[in-house]
């Protein structure tokens, strides 16, 4: 500005200036000089009032008003600080899980992936069929498929196709499972991607001459090779084959492919590997001299291109289009009907989608504790609001404009809800950190941006509005002269609706959080079993998966016969045996059915293929009947031992033993006799299964393989000899892992287990804030009604008629949250269960008791104050206002 | 009489046309020049001034007056020139208008 903001002492001198002009023109005219000063005066009017009008109009008082408010909100805080912090925290816990989410949401949709460049440009296309039952969803390309792609789409300047899996590396030493993704040569160039070293497979690169080329992630460069520079030329044995790294990718990058988001295991690829390597290193893939239609009908492939400048994703469309209807009359039987989808951004919509839910599946609960925490904020500030009335009301009639003190109200919840988004933005890092150690495999640390932190401060601002409001407006909607008059009640104990229907809101939602976090604790926390007591040292699980050698099935089966030969053979072994399942695995549902039921309606059972020793090394014996004979473990499956819970569930009060099950698909079924029954085993291998059906495990052959080893004394000093056995037999193959059966459970429940305890903390803190609020809110309402009541015990009203009248509104609060809670766990449990095999129903001893325990809190919140107001002389109540 | 905003305006740029005036002067010219039929709220004088001194139309000195008073002295800057010729044209073309829509004097009844 080039004048100077004036003050208000100067413009208070020029009034002052005014006036004086103006008399000495009065006493100029005649007039006495007392009665001039005076007239002049008059003549001006309100001096205060232009004064005070020169302030505000001044640029910057808006501003000024704001930090008076602020400077008055701190205040205010300051005079209750318990109130301050506990609101803070409530609802920075509730804003970082939003915070949390949303920057997931920004990293995964507005973000580049790292290392590729301008990635709206990227397009992902995929082929799919109608069929009788509508449209299948696009799936990946098979080889035919990608071909066609590959020159049909002018649109695209460059197109490229990968796929994630799993391979056997090998340095120097032992062979390692590694995450890794076979990609085509132009891979890196459509993404734009630059190496950190060393050079990528471009599309100029003739595949013949790079065939035998590794790409290493960044990750993987600093683990095994310790960022040396002398990296490029160095040789990988993957699988069974030489590669020769030739490039190193820049850290970070993950291509399109973020990973599964619940399992770590399959996330970010470590190794880049040309596709024409791909019959190598992937098993049971169709190749090119496979018949065409097992080479169509073979899909593995993912295809993104990157859009020219100027083509647009119609164009793209209108191409993949050309070439599904190319598939369709080509393949009149495996590709009738095809379609094609492009998408934009590559799949990150559908990562997004996927990484949010995951997100908000687990942070459910804390939503609800943002509930509850709002709803206790609310009303807290509701219950300030009134006690404040007669503060409010003297402003109000010192002239103060009821925006203003409604803006001085708001800037309360205003500060407060900005500093919970301050400690929000914190708590999001660590939740997002943390995330990403135990639960979602996000593919990289999630950025807090600008965009994330504008979120998050309108999220709070918008929080405080919505919360602070209400209150706000009711508090200065107040009868002044009644305020003014007698304090308190003046203000009004209004039998507000609002109120209570926050107190059951609240209840509600936390007793709806306990029931889920019991439901949790009780998963988490199963009685140990004592098998898993007797062998927790004394058995070992070795996790391999022969696939990493793609393994053919006769091959495999050789190698598991072979190597469990030499294990059991091991000195200090007891019993060894393996299965296609480990600790706490879930069983695939296979259809199984009895003679005399409709085979083309199975049920869906549990099946455990288990070979060798697998009953001895798990310490399972039968009780009933007997167990599979070396005969029946050697040929094809006619026998079958079923857990107690299966005989519970299907032949309760029957003789199980001599039955017969049709055991899969009706043309290729199996049939066996039931000649044992063990007891239910859950707690060792099994998930929850709801009844188990075992058989020898020749039926078909499994790559994954569990090797269950029971040893005679402490199993922790076999673990070497067993390595180098396993080793022995063919050190290509990669050793997963090698855990006593103690370590692999508690690996396998750990997540579990954290996750109940952390939901376990949260439903007592939403728990306690409830109950604290409760009795907050119950116990000034029913202070509030003092006046009444002494009208009532001075009109002879008994003390007990009183309380008991006061005792009924609070049954009818907690009544009325039990009851939605109630219904809310209940739905909550419901959903949970179809979610998650092996959650048990709601706990209801427990469920009540917590439920008790809440309307408890609301009984004596009203009952100590009622008795109070009771018990005080009429007189007295009527008057000391 | 009360006036509209733009009205007030504009009669304290024209009566700063000639010499630079203080507040009390500026009302006691309106009035006077105006047959005392037009009186300046001082609640709204003021307002005014600083409305106009905001728009760089006048600047203030503090200066001494002609009985050896301090007071705060407006003077038209040229940009308020230039807005008092454009507007004072306006205002007439405007009055004009209406006088000639209204129409000779018609008694009321």
């Amino acid at each position: 500005m080039w004048f100077r903001k004036r003050s208000d002492q100067d413009f208070a001198e020029e009034i002052e200036s005014h006036v004086q002009l103006e008399t000495d023109r009065l006493i100029a005219t005649g007039v006495a000089p007392a009665d001039a000063r005076s007239a002049a005066a008059r003549a001006f009017g309100n001096r205060t009032a232009a004064r005070e009008r020169f302030h505000e109009s001044r640029g910057g008082v808006l501003l000024e008003q704001l930090l008076q408010d602020l400077r008055y909100a701190a205040r205010a805080m300051r005079r209750t600080p318990w109130f301050a912090l506990v609101a803070t925290l409530c609802l920075a816990v509730g804003i970082s899980v939003n915070t949390a989410a949303f920057s997931v949401l920004n990293a995964v949709m507005f973000r580049n992936y790292p290392g590729v460049v301008r990635q709206r440009e990227i397009t992902a296309v995929r082929i799919g069929q109608d069929t009788r039952w509508g449209r299948s969803s696009p799936e990946y390309a098979s080889l035919v498929d990608w071909e066609l792609l590959r020159t049909g789409m002018p649109a695209f300047s460059g197109i490229a196709a990968f796929t994630n899996l799993q391979l056997s590396a090998s340095v120097k030493g032992e062979p390692q499972a590694v995450r890794g993704a076979l990609v085509s040569n132009g891979y890196f160039d459509v993404l734009g991607t630059r190496p950190a070293l060393g050079r990528f497979m471009t599309a100029q690169d003739d595949a013949r001459d790079i065939e035998q080329a590794v790409v290493i992630s960044h990750a993987w460069w600093k683990r095994t090779f310790g960022q040396s520079p002398d990296v490029i030329g160095q040789v990988v044995t993957i699988g069974t084959r030489f590669f020769t790294i030739i490039g190193v990718a820049p850290e970070g990058f993950f291509g399109l492919y973020p990973g599964e988001v619940i399992d770590p295991d399959l996330g970010a690829a470590e190794l880049f590997v040309p596709l024409a390597a791909a019959p190598h290193l992937r098993a049971g893939m169709a190749t090119p001299e496979s018949p065409p239609s097992q080479v169509v009908e073979d899909r593995w492939l993912q295809v993104f291109g990157r859009l020219k400048p100027g083509a647009t994703l119609a164009d793209a469309q209108h191409q993949a289009g050309a070439v599904a209807t190319q598939l369709a009359a080509a393949y009149p039987v495996e590709r009738k009907n095809a379609y094609a989808q492009v998408s934009t951004g590559g799949d990150r919509a559908k990562d997004a989608v996927e990484m949010v839910s995951a997100m908000v599946f687990v942070m459910a609960v804390p939503v609800i504790l943002l509930l509850v925490a709002c709803a206790n904020l609310a009303n807290q500030l509701l219950a300030r609001a009134i006690q404040r009335a007669r503060e409010i009301a003297v402003r109000l009639s010192l002239g103060a404009t009821r925006g203003r003190v409604v803006r001085q109200l708001l800037a309360e919840t205003a500060l407060l809800a900005l500093m919970a988004s301050a400690l929000g933005v914190l708590f999001a890092r660590w939740l997002l950190d943390g995330l990403r150690a135990w639960f979602i495999a996000l593919p990289f640390r999630i950025p807090i941006d600008g965009r994330v932190l504008l979120f998050t401060i309108a999220l709070a601002l918008v929080t405080a509005l919505a919360f602070g409001l209400t209150p706000a407006l009711r508090a200065t909607r107040t009868d002044l002269i009644g305020a003014l008059k007698d304090g308190s009640t003046g203000a009004g104990y209004r039998r507000s609706r609002l109120r209570s229907a926050l107190v059951v809101v609240q209840i509600a939602a936390s007793l709806g959080l306990i029931a889920v976090s019991t439901v949790f604790v009780q998963a988490a926390h199963r009685p140990a079993s004592t098998a898993l007591d007797e062998l927790a040292n004394r058995a070992l699980l070795v996790s391999m998966n022969l696939d990493l050698l793609a393994f053919d099935s006769v091959t495999g089966r050789a190698y598991q016969r072979a190597v469990l030969d030499r294990l059991g053979h091991l000195p200090g072994v007891a019993a060894a045996g393996f299965a296609p399942f480990g600790m706490f695995d879930m069983l695939s549902g296979v259809p199984i059915s009895e003679p005399g039921q409709d085979p083309s309606e199975p049920r869906y059972d549990d099946l455990a293929e288990v070979s060798g020793d697998w009953f001895d090394a798990t310490n399972t014996r039968a009780l009933r009947g007997r167990l599979f004979s070396a005969a029946e473990r050697a040929g094809r499956p006619t026998v079958a031992v079923v857990d107690e819970a299966f005989v519970r569930r299907n032949w309760e009060g029957t003789e199980p033993l001599g039955r017969t099950l049709r055991i899969g698909a009706d043309s290729v079924a199996t049939v066996v006799t039931v000649i044992g029954v063990v007891p239910e085993r859950r707690e060792v291998s099994f998930r929850e299964a709801e009844g188990v059906v075992f058989i020898p495990g020749n039926r078909a052959y499994n790559p994954r393989t569990y090797f269950y080893i029971r040893t005679f004394g402490d199993a922790t000093p076999l673990i070497g000899p067993i390595r180098a056995a396993i080793r022995a037999h063919d050190s290509r193959v990669p050793i997963l892992w090698v855990r006593t059966f103690e370590d692999a459970s508690a690996k396998e429940v750990a997540s579990l287990t954290m996750l109940a305890s952390g939901l376990a903390s949260l439903g007592t803190v939403a728990f306690a804030l409830a109950a604290l609020g409760l009795f907050g809110v119950l116990s000034f309402i029913v202070a509030q009604r003092r006046h009444e009541i002494g009208i009532r015990v001075a009109l002879g009203a008994r003390r007990v008629d009183v309380t008991w009248m006061v005792l009924r509104e609070a049954l009818g609060l907690g009544a009325g949250g039990v009851l939605i809670g109630g219904m809310l766990a209940v739905a909550t449990v419901t959903m949970l269960r179809a979610l998650i095999h092996g959650l048990q129903p709601l706990d209801l001893p427990v469920f009540g008791a917590m439920s008790a325990a809440m309307v408890m809190v609301a009984l004596i919140a009203s009952a100590l104050p009622a008795r109070r107001a009771a018990s005080v002389d009429p007189m007295t109540a009527l008057r000391v206002e | 009489m009360a006036l509209q905003q733009g009205t007030l305006d504009l009669l304290i740029l024209r009566t700063l046309l000639f010499r630079p005036e203080h507040g009390q002067g500026i009302a006691r010219a309106i009035q006077e020049s105006s047959d005392e039929v037009i009186l300046v709220e001082h609640g709204s004088l003021y307002p005014a001034l600083q409305r106009l001194e905001a728009q760089r139309l006048v600047r203030a000195e503090w200066g001494v007056s002609d009985n050896q008073r301090r007071a705060r002295y407006y003077e038209l800057t040229s940009r308020g020139r230039k807005h008092l010729a454009a507007e004072a044209g306006r205002w007439r073309a405007m009055t004009a208008a209406i006088g000639r829509v209204l129409g000779p004097a018609l008694a009321e009844g």
